[in-house]
């Protein structure tokens, strides 16, 4: 028993020194290390919004302060209804990320999960899949949201919906693709001969290997994802009139482009700042994981 | 090393005191170190050794062909015909490669471009270096195919590489290597990717070239059955060290490194009856963590304290045969 | 007959060439055409051949890990293409293989330990934690590894100790027959032999039998009982380790014997070297008559007309060549 005790030990150090060790490598990466910085600013500004300014500034419309350049009082300035951008910006976050990494969560998921059943089983399944595929990306993706919003009504969820379901289509293919190239190693060969079932080495074997390049296409899609709801808010099919949300900012800025181009530029840059770090942090997770880069 | 000059031939190329590294963000990683040989006109000196053993590396170094962005040449010089080819500009270099000294490479499907035909690239070599007319490069071109027993060697030419198979592939570079007719080859793992009999055919194509156009050859392999047929003396390196360099017959015949012995004693086929094969301990030691002294010490049989502390000079214990070992030296 | 552990019959394996509208097969691969031999218990069967002659594919068919065109597989007295479920899954486990690359045949995202106890956790041989971890630190021991590097990742490991760890997870299983796909081929000179004598080892402390497939016939002459030679999908000739090193019979086998690099100086003098014309033919077009026709050197018109049958040259020593008909 003495022996068991010893080897979990050492089984818990291992676990621990490897841990210690992808830390280590993400921290080595400093492009990584500022994006994570970032990503941490953003992500404690959308949990802490109504510290930093109350959520009545974001909504509190001032017919005198219209349109004013940023100043001591309204540090990015005021938009046409003259509500503070700051706050706006501030309380944007919140539903601005929650868009953009929830949707990218969700289409992670399931298009891990099918793109891996196709690479793997191949077949009647993957035909099927990949023409439902091609269909999908066939059809504008934003008129496809457009029509899914539409029929189901404009209300936050129905925008995730619609959002994941455009974005799954090309998660399938990645995942598929990558799924197909480890299908065929020996250590999947050497695995069934083990006697793993194929939900085991899919699961086992196969997803763990495939996050590599999964991890860098969700970083970049976030950015993208956060546009098309911008997009969709635009059309009146988003988030709702008054709410702040940065998609919905940078729209609304546009006919003020040439003359209060602040109002274009912090949503702007908010939306920029958030898609760079994540693309950062997955380009260093992707290294960091990756347990041959460790030598 | 001196000693061996002017015994058979001139010495045509002659690679002193060498020391390669790469640098990697961590450490340097020591590839080749104080690594010293010659190569005499018109004899073919095989390199041999096992994977990280720095045979690749020492003998790419002439070209500095060395694969990697973090190369670096640290010490020694390189003479190729009295000519410093470590200290040359880079335009000086693409004077000698490929007219002068050119390289044959394991690999044949990268060495050439899939997106040429093989009598493009053929001719390209020829159209840098001379002053051939389109006509005559195409009939070197022939000529040099029907050297290395091509078939149709005409309708070869209008052919892309993807279409020729591994051994025909092999003979091309062959006969590419060839056809500026330099005075040395570099042949790296030439034969490595092809199938035994394939692999006999290339041999021999290259045997009957050797006697045609009398150039030098470096041949670097870690197959001792092929150094043993095709060179006439040996390097062997261990560890990014020369360890022995013999005439063959005397190398296969008498080793003297504990090194070299262990090797040949390893392959099977030298002892049918043995019910074990006699085997050299441990491990092929990594770039990262490359040990003290003479690096073969930790597999050695033979290994004593001051194994560990220095590398052992080279002693010449017979004509033509130098040993980097402890052993041979006085304590 | 009755002490062969694995009798292979008739076996083939097509694989479609697919292409043009809609996938059509609009060609065959014929990896392994009428492929018949039969492995003792205890007994180490060479399989020596080129690249593409078929004898990796024959090496996977058996195993399962890709579906044969037709023919038998008996294992230890069961056909097992036709047996139920729990009994298949049974037979599977006492079948292994180790690969050619240690480097693709190790799962890098898994510790050793996790990639031994795979097996034994999968097929339930044990279910006690501490049970389990017995046993594989037990193979790691007899494999020549240190049980207390149980739980690093294979990128820390050199080429050869990967491919130790490669055998430790054949043997977790606890299997009877191994399958040694080219399992020394990729590991440098120094290494082979290590890993060779540890699999003489194997096999005798366990009683193990072996496919032993590759290309070097040094080695396979060192470690076999009987060798099968094959060209082009086909077994060309097959007997006991004497029979095929000493007096081979079929001109491929010859020229493949003499196209091996002669070693010390007296192999040099003494080596006659048959220099084969031209290049293997491509499997997807076999040629109808005999399928080394085209670069025999003895070759006549009545060869490339019919295939030959399997000549008897006494004492299971058999050769698919005209001549000795």
């Amino acid at each position: 028993m003495n022996q068991t005790e010893e080897r979990k030990l050492n089984r818990r150090a291992m676990r621990r020194e490897h841990a210690a060790d992808t830390w280590r490598l993400y921290r080595k990466n400093k492009a990584a290390m500022l994006g994570l910085v970032i990503l941490t600013v953003f992500v404690l500004v959308a949990v802490f919004a109504d510290l930093i300014v109350p959520y009545a500034d974001a909504l509190q419309q001032s017919a005198a302060n219209r349109l004013k350049p940023p100043s001591a009082g309204h540090p990015f300035g005021t938009d046409k209804f003259g509500r503070d951008v700051f706050a706006r910006i501030v309380h944007g976050s919140r539903r601005s990320l929650s868009l953009g990494i929830g949707t990218t969560l969700i289409s992670v998921i399931i298009g891990g999960i099918v793109g891996a059943a196709c690479g793997y089983f191949g077949k009647l399944f993957d035909s099927i899949v990949m023409r439902l595929c091609d269909v999908l990306t066939s059809v504008p993706a934003i008129l496809f949201a457009l029509a899914v919003v539409a029929a189901l009504g404009a209300n936050m969820v129905n925008l995730i919906i619609a959002i994941t379901v455009i974005s799954v289509p090309s998660y399938i293919r990645i995942v598929r693709s990558v799924v197909l190239s480890i299908a065929d190693r020996d250590y999947i060969h050497a695995a069934r001969l083990c006697g793993r079932s194929d939900a085991g080495i899919l699961f086992g074997h196969v997803l763990p290997n495939a996050m590599g390049p999964i991890i860098v296409q969700a970083s970049m899609n976030v950015a993208s994802m956060m546009l098309t709801a911008a997009s969709l808010s635009f059309v009146g099919m988003g988030v709702q009139a008054p709410v702040p949300e940065w998609g919905a900012m940078l729209n609304e800025a546009r006919d003020f482009m040439m003359n209060q181009p602040y109002l274009l530029a912090f949503p702007g840059l908010a939306i920029v700042l958030c898609a760079l770090s994540l693309n950062l942090v997955g380009d260093g997770l992707r290294d960091a994981l990756d347990p041959r880069m460790k030598n | 090393m001196e000693q061996n000059i002017n015994r058979s031939g001139e010495t045509l190329l002659s690679i002193e005191h060498l020391s390669v590294s790469f640098k990697t963000p961590r450490q340097m990683l020591h590839a080749v170190e104080d690594v010293s040989f010659c190569v005499k006109t018109g004899e073919v000196l095989g390199v041999v050794g096992e994977s990280g053993c720095g045979k690749s590396v020492s003998s790419m170094s002439v070209l500095k062909l060395v694969q990697g962005d973090n190369v670096q040449y640290d010490a020694g010089r390189i003479l190729f015909e009295g000519r410093d080819t470590l200290a040359m500009p880079e335009k000086e270099l693409r004077k000698i490669r490929g007219k002068e000294i050119s390289v044959i490479f394991q690999e044949p499907m990268t060495a050439l471009n899939p997106l040429y035909t093989i009598g493009d690239q053929m001719g390209e070599v020829l159209k840098l270096h001379t002053r051939l007319s389109k006509r005559e490069i195409g009939e070197r071109c022939v000529e040099m195919l029907k050297k290395v027993k091509i078939p149709n060697a005409e309708e070869i030419l209008l052919r892309y590489p993807h279409s020729l198979s591994g051994g025909m592939r092999q003979r091309v570079m062959i006969a590419m290597a060839l056809i500026a007719n330099p005075k040395l080859i570099i042949a790296d793992e030439p034969t490595t990717a092809l199938d035994v009999t394939i692999q006999a055919q290339v041999l021999d194509v290259m045997q009957s070239l050797r006697k045609e156009f009398g150039c030098s050859y470096i041949f670097i392999t870690h197959d001792l059955g092929v150094i043993s047929e095709m060179a006439d003396r040996v390097v062997v390196m261990y560890g990014g060290r020369v360890c022995e360099t013999a005439p063959t017959d005397v190398l296969f015949g008498a080793p003297a490194h504990p090194y070299t012995k262990g090797l040949i004693a390893s392959r099977p086929g030298c002892n049918m009856s043995a019910d074990r094969l006699p085997v050299i301990p441990g491990n092929v030691p990594s770039l990262n963590n490359k040990p003290s002294g003479c690096p073969f010490h930790p597999r050695c049989p033979e290994a004593t304290e001051r194994c560990a502390k220095a590398f052992p000079a080279e002693t010449e214990i017979a004509p033509g045969h130098t040993v980097a070992c402890w052993k041979y030296l006085a304590e | 007959m009755q002490n062969n552990l694995l009798e292979v019959k008739h076996l083939k394996k097509y694989f479609p060439v697919t292409g043009g509208f809609l996938n059509r097969t609009v060609a065959e691969v014929h990896a392994a055409d009428d492929v018949s031999f039969s492995i003792k218990k205890g007994e180490v069967l060479g399989l020596v051949g080129e690249s593409g002659c078929g004898k990796s594919t024959v090496g996977r068919v058996l195993l399962g890990l890709t579906p044969r065109t037709s023919g038998e597989i008996w294992f230890d007295g069961t056909e097992t293409g036709s047996v139920p479920k729990e009994r298949a899954r049974d037979l599977r486990r006492r079948m292994q293989m180790v690969f050619q690359d240690p480097f693709s045949s190790l799962d890098p995202r898994m510790n050793v330990s996790d990639i031994i106890a795979e097996g034994i956790l999968a097929y339930k041989l044990y279910e006690n934690k501490s049970e389990v971890g017995d046993r594989v630190a037990d193979l790691m021991q007899q494999c020549g590894l240190f049980p207390d590097q149980a739980y690093r990742y294979a990128h820390q490991f050199s080429g050869g100790q990967r491919q130790r760890i490669c055998i430790a997870r054949a043997l977790a299983t606890d299997p009877d027959f191994i399958v040694l796909d080219e399992a020394v081929s990729a590991l440098d000179v120094s290494i082979q032999a290590q890993i060779i004598n540890l699999l003489k080892d194997l096999q005798e402390a366990r009683g193990l039998t072996y496919l032993f497939i590759s290309h070097d016939l040094n080695i396979v002459r060192f470690i076999s009982d009987s060798v099968a030679v094959m060209y082009l999908g086909q077994i060309v000739e097959y007997g006991t380790k004497e029979q095929i090193f000493g007096a081979p019979a079929h001109p491929y086998t010859q020229a493949l014997l003499s196209a091996a690099p002669a070693f010390t100086p007296e192999e040099k003098r003494n080596k006659q070297r048959i220099i084969l014309t031209g290049d293997v033919p491509s499997p997807t077009d076999v040629p109808s008559g005999c399928r080394f026709a085209a670069r025999c050197p003895y070759a006549e018109e009545a060869c490339k007309a019919e295939a030959p049958a399997f000549a008897d040259l006494g004492d299971g020593h058999i050769c698919r060549c005209r001549k000795h008909l």
